[in-house]
């Protein structure tokens, strides 16, 4: 068969290439497949397939009681577990009624806000590392490794925290902890500024993310995107501000918002995130009350561990808490929203009264993302999927669970 | 397009980018932060959640596990497996207590749903083998983790700091009945 | 706009296809019927004082002992307003077809296709109409209630069958592959 190479007139003949950007790739920050059809470096058609990591959390949750499915919401968006934990187990409570105590809810708000800066420093030193600028990646994770290890000494795991509970948290915080974590702060806006110094007035990063993937606000909104991919184009939509959770309406913060809607926008947005975070973290460990950190619910928290030996009651409580689950949960369903470092994350919780969800359906801000990557890519280069790739930070953990 | 003088420097003198390697230059002759494991190491936090160990009860010396299965029940990855008979005095023997390590995910769940304080979660992480037969670890070798990786004290520190709520950490709005009235 | 109102302006504009409003912990839900499901979410996207912008979620849910089995969630918010409700769209059992909401926000193309793949709930005039999540070639619905946890003994993935083959030399050839 012979290949034909000239048209009728003679001209060399010209296809679109298919190119597999394949499931395995150090840019696509997880195994996403993207099969990009190229006509010369112009990328004319993008489809997304994922699904590679696919496990299947919402089947389990239907066969896990309310605790169990805890370790599982840590493994979505594994960067910053503790922010899934908190938004899980807000949508617990909002179902069940409960409250969880003060401090509960200040310590709740600082590690949620610690692991946002463990968010974005991955996306910084990710995002930066795929453009080009490798130092940066190595500068973030040495303020990455900080954090990590004031999670490990707070409730003993490094990643996968598994740290707040139905009605609170697990553990107390001491105050040396809390004075770690003070310093971490008064040192880190120097940080920020370094990684300010490297990349953000450099010639070579303005010209890879300046006027790359704009995206408008009324086109963000329509398509579900959120948290800073979405205030990049200029919607100032935080769930922290409007639909308020933990003791975020009691600090004083803004949110930031760019003005084109393009990559160096979003990258803005996230570079003032960081300071807005430290802050926060600021306020909390100084206005932090003293007092419990679970609340009094019998029927949903577990009894203090002096007691269960001791009587009957807590030692029945304890039995089916741990082996069937809360048994009067009322029946209904809630929506919770949270912001996670990614964007809006949401847990549609449907309960039948039996200490097992009867659906759990989490609504992952990396899902929509992806969905609207094609928008972005076609019609640009192809070295500007990685750039935009990056901008809007997604973690397949949680696009695929 | 109109550019200052001032601009016209910093593009043609590339200033933003010698800024950029003045701060590496700088840190060249900072002392490096990363550790070169495995020839330095750092021991894990107290509480860190790795290998587990059963406990040693100080006043038998044999197993505090009385086999109610708990931990089992509340495992999410279900890698406990507990079988148990009856034994001469009506009491409850267990016969065989196995962890699959490899399906763990080490969410110390176990250790929160114990009643009695039985298993542990040491800090010991630098475990490997060379096959999946050998991570079923049955209830011999956990006994001796406890005594391998929770000697001393450590073991008391651990189930003070580290296990389950304790009575301050619970909010008491109304007097517990359970416990005769007050707080 | 209180959501409870929300609901009732819809159910005056709409009077046949609202079946049900109800409350839970200050969140309100309107059940509808499935037929004229865009007319509803063009309303809720521009009448005025509504404007809901802002599609938050679309998933399924499925009732296996209901005559409606399956019920499409559709969770709203308007960004400029602050408010939010849950729209439930009923499908019966045997042929659970409803119109895509993509003409109205771009945003529920995907969450549709993930609605297919899990429950086999199929959308009229989806852009792009296919399995999301799992193989393209999988049969079978996983988020069904009657689709066990472990997956089905039969092959639904003739790949997994191709893995086996692999290992049929191994004693032969002095190959460890313990599971």
């Amino acid at each position: 068969m012979t290949i034909e190479k000239t048209e009728a007139n003679g001209r060399l003949k010209a296809e679109e290439l298919t190119l597999n950007m394949g499931p395995q790739h150090p840019a696509t920050h997880g195994v996403l497949r993207l099969v990009l059809e190229l006509d010369g470096e112009t990328v004319v058609k993008c489809t997304p397939h994922i699904g590679y990591l696919h496990r299947g959390v919402e089947k389990l949750s239907e066969h896990s009681t309310y605790f169990q499915v805890l370790p599982l919401t840590d493994r979505l968006d594994y960067i910053s577990s503790m922010s899934n934990n908190i938004g899980y187990c807000t949508a617990v409570e909002r179902l069940f009624g409960i409250e969880a105590p003060e401090r509960a809810l200040y310590i709740r708000t600082m590690t949620g806000e610690m692991a946002r800066i463990l968010s974005h420093l991955l996306w910084l030193a990710t995002h930066a590392l795929d453009i080009g600028a490798m130092t940066v990646f190595l500068y973030c994770f040495r303020e990455r490794e900080k954090l990590v290890d004031l999670f490990e000494r707070l409730c003993g795991a490094r990643l996968t925290v598994t740290y707040p509970r139905i009605g609170g948290v697990k553990n107390d915080v001491t105050d040396e902890w809390l004075d770690s974590l003070f310093e971490f702060t008064e040192e880190f806006p120097g940080r920020i500024a370094e990684y300010e110094t490297l990349i953000d007035r450099n010639r070579i990063w303005l010209q890879r993310t300046k006027g790359i993937g704009v995206i408008s606000a009324e086109e963000a909104v329509n398509r579900g995107l959120s948290g800073p991919t979405l205030r990049g184009s200029g919607v100032a939509y935080d769930v922290r501000k409007y639909m308020p959770y933990g003791v975020y309406d009691r600090l004083e913060w803004e949110v930031p918002i760019g003005k084109n809607g393009d990559v160096y926008d979003r990258y803005r947005v996230r570079m003032e995130e960081f300071r807005q975070s430290n802050s926060i973290i600021r306020q909390c460990i100084e206005r932090i009350p003293s007092g419990p950190i679970l609340a009094d619910e019998p029927k949903f928290v577990l009894p203090a561990k002096e007691r269960v030996l001791n009587d009957m009651e807590h030692l029945v409580q304890q039995f089916i808490l741990m082996t069937k689950g809360p048994q009067t949960a009322p029946k209904g369903d809630v929506y919770v929203a949270t912001e996670v470092p990614k964007g809006e994350l949401g847990y549609y919780i449907i309960s039948d009264g039996t200490g097992k969800p009867y659906r759990m359906r989490v609504r992952a801000p990396s899902f929509v993302h992806v969905a609207a990557l094609p928008g972005l890519c076609e019609g640009n280069l192809i070295a500007d999927v990685i750039a935009n790739i990056g901008s809007i930070d997604i973690v397949l953990g949680e696009c695929d669970r | 397009m109109k550019m200052t003088f001032n601009d016209f420097i910093k593009k043609v003198f590339f200033v933003e980018i010698a800024k950029g390697l003045a701060l590496t230059m700088k840190e060249l002759f900072t002392p490096a932060v990363t550790r070169q494991y495995p020839k330095e190491k750092r021991n894990p936090f107290p509480g860190a959640r790795a290998l587990h160990a059963l406990v040693r009860s100080d006043v038998t010396g044999e197993a505090k596990c009385v086999g109610c299965g708990l931990c089992a029940a509340v495992c999410p990855s279900k890698c406990i497996h507990i079988y148990t008979t009856e034994g001469s005095d009506t009491m409850k023997v267990v016969n065989r207590y196995e962890i699959d390590v490899l399906r763990c995910v080490f969410c110390a769940f176990c250790v929160e749903a114990c009643p009695f304080g039985a298993i542990a979660l040491t800090d010991h992480f630098e475990y490997s083998g060379y096959s999946r037969e050998e991570f079923h670890y049955t209830k011999e070798r956990l006994l001796e983790n406890w005594d391998k990786y929770m000697a001393g004290d450590k073991g008391k520190i651990y189930f003070e700091r580290f296990w389950g709520p304790k009575e301050k950490d619970i909010a008491h709005s109304k007097p517990s009945v359970a416990a005769g009235g007050g707080a | 706009m209180e959501p409870l109102e929300i609901a009732e302006k819809l159910k005056r504009e709409f009077a046949n296809e609202v079946v049900d409003i109800s409350e839970f912990r200050g969140q309100v839900s309107v059940t509808v019927k499935r037929e004229r499901i865009l007319d509803i979410c063009r309303f809720l996207k521009s009448a005025s004082e509504i404007e809901m912008d802002y599609l938050a979620d679309l998933c399924g849910v499925d009732y296996p002992e209901r005559r409606f089995r399956f019920e499409v969630v559709y969770n709203l918010y308007s960004i400029p307003h602050r408010h939010a409700i849950r729209l439930k769209a009923l499908l019966p059992g045997d042929a659970p077809t409803i119109e895509s909401v993509t003409p109205i926000w771009k945003g529920a193309e995907w969450h549709e296709r993930e609605a297919y793949d899990m429950f086999g709930i199929v959308f009229n005039s989806h852009p792009d109409h296919r399995r999301i999540l799992m193989p393209d070639t999988w049969d079978g619905y996983p988020l069904r209630k009657d689709y066990p946890l472990k997956g089905r003994d039969t092959s639904d993935y003739k790949e997994f069958n191709e893995a086996k083959l692999l290992h049929t030399h191994d004693d032969e050839w002095n190959i460890d592959s313990s599971f």
